[in-house]
């Protein structure tokens, strides 16, 4: 691992494996998104209004996902104090952003037909709607410090800290009587789900999966030319 | 055949359009999740080659300087 964070290898790893995911996750998305919307039925209870649940559980398993992703390399930075890993963690959160956006969004417009409301405070929606707010805050911590080592430090913490927040997501439809349905895929038995159903939502999670590591490896690429610039000017103004 | 493959997609997307009694709320799902990620990956992938070709300009210039 220790050698993954020298910033040239992660260059050559990731200029290596960039076609690779960019290319299954357009494969992802067009076979997704084909199984979603032409080749898979109906629900007998939900109607047509199933086929949201293909954009909306990929998205929240994806939010909660690229958090834990976060607190890892947050705690890899804390620890073994890896500038990579904290820059891992600052690309990754906007990513997270908008998958806990999009979970919010595509499952009120999931939960009008269905429960009636597009928002109600049960459990499972207040803490992924706390967890949106993770992301805002961490984003934000390191927006407001010009100092990059203490940025990194400060929202390493709340990373860390926010992590408990994601067995409270996972469990809360279990700890508490909420209107959102029990764990169907990621439970003990085995998901809970049909094959034709399960089809479509297995390849749009492995298409997101793909969009994420795609994205994650520009903007980290991104982040490292930056720093880069940084450095040429403060040493160009010395 | 250009005439039959717009009837397809008219067909697809009315179909689309008004399946279920909520279908209203499938295409919006779709178009905003699609739509928010393709922004996302077009926004991140400008950012990455605007700093690389700044960088990119700045070393060709210090290498003349040299």
């Amino acid at each position: 691992m220790h050698r993954f964070a020298n910033p040239a290898r992660f260059q050559t790893l990731a200029n290596a494996i960039l076609p690779w995911t960019f290319g299954l996750t357009i494969l992802g998305f067009g076979l997704g998104l084909y199984y979603a919307l032409f080749n898979s039925p109906p629900d007998y209870q939900q109607g047509e209004s199933v086929r949201i649940m293909y954009v909306h559980v990929p998205a929240a398993l994806m939010a909660e996902g690229v958090y834990v992703f976060m607190a890892v390399a947050s705690a890899i930075f804390i620890i073994w104090k890896h500038p990579l890993a904290a820059l891992a963690a600052k690309s990754a959160a906007p990513i997270g952003l908008v998958f806990t956006g999009l979970a919010l969004i595509t499952g009120s417009l999931w939960g009008k037909p269905m429960w009636g409301t597009f928002w109600v405070w049960d459990a499972r929606l207040t803490s992924v709607l706390v967890l949106l707010f993770l992301y805002l805050g961490y984003i934000a911590l390191w927006q407001a410090m010009d100092d990059a080592t203490k940025a990194a430090k400060t929202s390493s913490i709340l990373a860390l800290v926010g992590v408990v927040n994601i067995p409270i997501i996972k469990f809360s439809v279990e700890w508490w009587n909420t209107l959102h349905q029990p764990a169907s895929i990621v439970r003990l038995g085995g998901p809970t789900i049909d094959s034709s159903m399960l089809t479509p939502l297995f390849l749009m999670i492995t298409a997101y999966a793909f969009f994420f590591t795609t994205v994650l490896i520009w903007r980290l690429q991104g982040e490292l030319a930056q720093r880069k610039l940084e450095k040429i000017f403060r040493e160009q103004s010395k | 055949m250009i005439l039959g493959a717009k009837q397809m997609i008219l067909n697809v997307t009315m179909a689309l359009f008004t399946t279920g009694e909520y279908g209203e709320f499938i295409w919006p799902s779709y178009i905003i999740s699609i739509g928010a990620l393709a922004v996302l990956a077009v926004l991140s992938w400008r950012r990455k080659q605007t700093f690389e070709t700044r960088l990119k300009t700045l070393e060709t210039q210090g290498k003349k300087t040299k």
